[in-house]
């Protein structure tokens, strides 16, 4: 299902930018934030409560880049949440999909349904080969 | 109070209540008796008295008479005449009043021992019947306190499962638990089942087994004894193991190990995961919830005590995470036991 007010225009990449943030910065594993812009350019930060990690970049192609951001689009943004009660210590994903052009479009979903989400896993899996690549391990979604 | 202890209680007090007024009933008998015997007795002596005193007027009337007649000359016979008519009188009236003091002694008696009779037995009477109601009860409250230990046996089931939920989690809390009054030992066993995700191999299962079974067991095994606080049972403490075992059938919890590190949850975990994490989620599996801030739980209680399931890494079990295995006693015993 489209996000609701966006469009994705492979013609205007640059004007869309996707976040994910994964867990919450009181958990032990702290919130991890990907930013992911049209320009190609992956930004990973953590944050601990009150404290912020660095910044941690690394790139994306511009085919992968649009392939992530077609797919991002295609999110169930309506997913209302709490679908199911969650495991204790079960991480939350907040998807935000923004347009710089209409508005912007946030989910949020547990992270072991977004790892089975036949939509959002495989930009899931990008994103963390992304932090990966750009952290050295450090950090994970 | 124990269900157990409130009726035997009560038996001892129905005893001590019949004891009591038995001996009380027996107490008024006695006086009672003691009071007719000695009221018979001064009735006695009075009219004995009475009739002594009046035959001695009697006897001294006769004499006098007769001694008056003595000169009465040739009249002497009518003076005589008038000393016997006279003292016949004077005794019959002494006979009569003796009579009467006599059977008022014997109708006032047969009263005063008809009373004593009589008052004894509704004092028995009312003995019995109070100690009756007094042990039907205690027989009702037996009953109920049978019927009400065998409710809450049925709450503790050694196969142990529980639905929990807090805030936006909710999940089954599930063990096996054994208790042993002979040694006064809890055993609780924990059955896991090791999903091996894409990416984890047999000898990745078999390192992070070695790793979290010990750590498990270690962190909550023996950490505080369970202390009877109120009833009669045979164990005044009983002590805590915990069992972990990884199956492959019969399982309480499924655990899939993921490759590298992540985040893990009661039922994710990853090959990078620690023991300390481990021990964490286990508390989830005996019930506990966590205790850490979550932006999600605003309203969630936030400890700082280092509980272990406030911080998996640094944290340790604290009393009340053994409530659970406390509850589970009492029930199981009928007694109550809490944490020490």
């Amino acid at each position: 299902m489209p996000a609701q007010g966006i469009q994705f225009d492979p013609a205007r990449l640059q004007d869309f930018e996707l976040t994910v943030e994964v867990g919450d910065t009181f958990s032990e594993d702290g919130l991890t934030r990907v930013r992911l812009n049209g320009g190609g350019r992956l930004a990973v930060e953590q944050q601990r409560e009150q404290e912020r990690g660095g910044e941690f970049h690394t790139e994306v192609d511009r085919d992968s880049m649009e392939r992530l951001l077609r797919l991002a689009a295609q999110f169930d943004w309506q997913r209302r949440f709490p679908s199911r009660p969650g495991l204790p210590d079960e991480a939350v994903v907040q998807w935000s999909l923004r347009d710089r052009q209409g508005g912007t479009a946030t989910v949020k979903v547990w992270l072991r349904d977004a790892e089975k989400d036949h939509v959002m896993a495989p930009v899931l899996n990008v994103l963390r080969q992304g932090v990966d690549r750009a952290t050295g391990g450090k950090y994970y979604l | 109070m124990a269900c157990k202890d409130t009726a035997g209680r009560m038996r001892a007090r129905c005893a001590l209540w019949e004891a009591t007024q038995r001996a009380r009933c027996d107490q008024w008998r006695t006086d009672w008796t003691q009071r007719c015997d000695a009221w018979h007795t001064a009735w006695t002596q009075r009219c004995a008295a009475w009739h002594t005193e009046s035959q001695q007027r009697c006897d001294r009337w006769e004499q006098e008479w007769t001694q008056t007649c003595s000169s009465w000359g040739p009249f002497a016979i009518l003076c005589l005449l008038w000393a016997w008519v006279s003292t016949w009188v004077c005794r019959a009236w002494s006979w009569v009043t003796t009579t009467i003091c006599d059977v008022w002694t014997w109708v006032s008696s047969t009263v005063c021992d008809l009373w004593t009779w009589v008052s004894n037995t509704i004092c028995t009477l009312w003995v019995l019947v109070t100690t009756f109601v007094c042990r039907l009860w205690v027989f009702v409250v037996d009953i109920w306190c049978s019927i009400f230990c065998a409710i809450r046996r049925l709450l503790a089931p050694n196969e142990f499962s529980q639905a929990r939920s807090e805030c936006i989690y909710g999940w089954t809390a599930r063990y096996r638990i054994d208790e042993n009054s002979e040694e006064c030992t809890l055993r609780v066993t924990l059955r896991i089942r090791l999903v091996a995700d894409t990416g984890v191999s047999a000898t990745d299962i078999a390192t992070v087994t070695a790793r979290w079974e010990p750590a498990i067991e270690a962190a909550w095994s023996n950490r505080f004894p369970l202390v009877l606080s109120d009833g009669t049972c045979r164990c005044k403490g009983y002590t805590v193991s915990v069992d972990v075992q990884f199956v492959q059938t019969g399982e309480h919890h499924v655990v899939t190990v993921h490759s590298g590190s992540g985040r893990a949850d009661m039922g994710n975990w990853y090959v990078n995961s620690t023991g300390g994490t481990a021990a964490h989620e286990s508390g989830h599996m005996f019930g506990n919830s966590d205790e850490y801030a979550d932006s999600n739980c605003p309203n969630r209680t936030v400890t700082s005590d280092g509980s272990i399931v406030q911080n998996s890494q640094t944290g340790t079990v604290r009393p009340r995470h053994y409530q659970g295995f406390a509850d589970w006693l009492s029930n199981r015993t009928c007694c109550t036991y809490s944490v020490g």
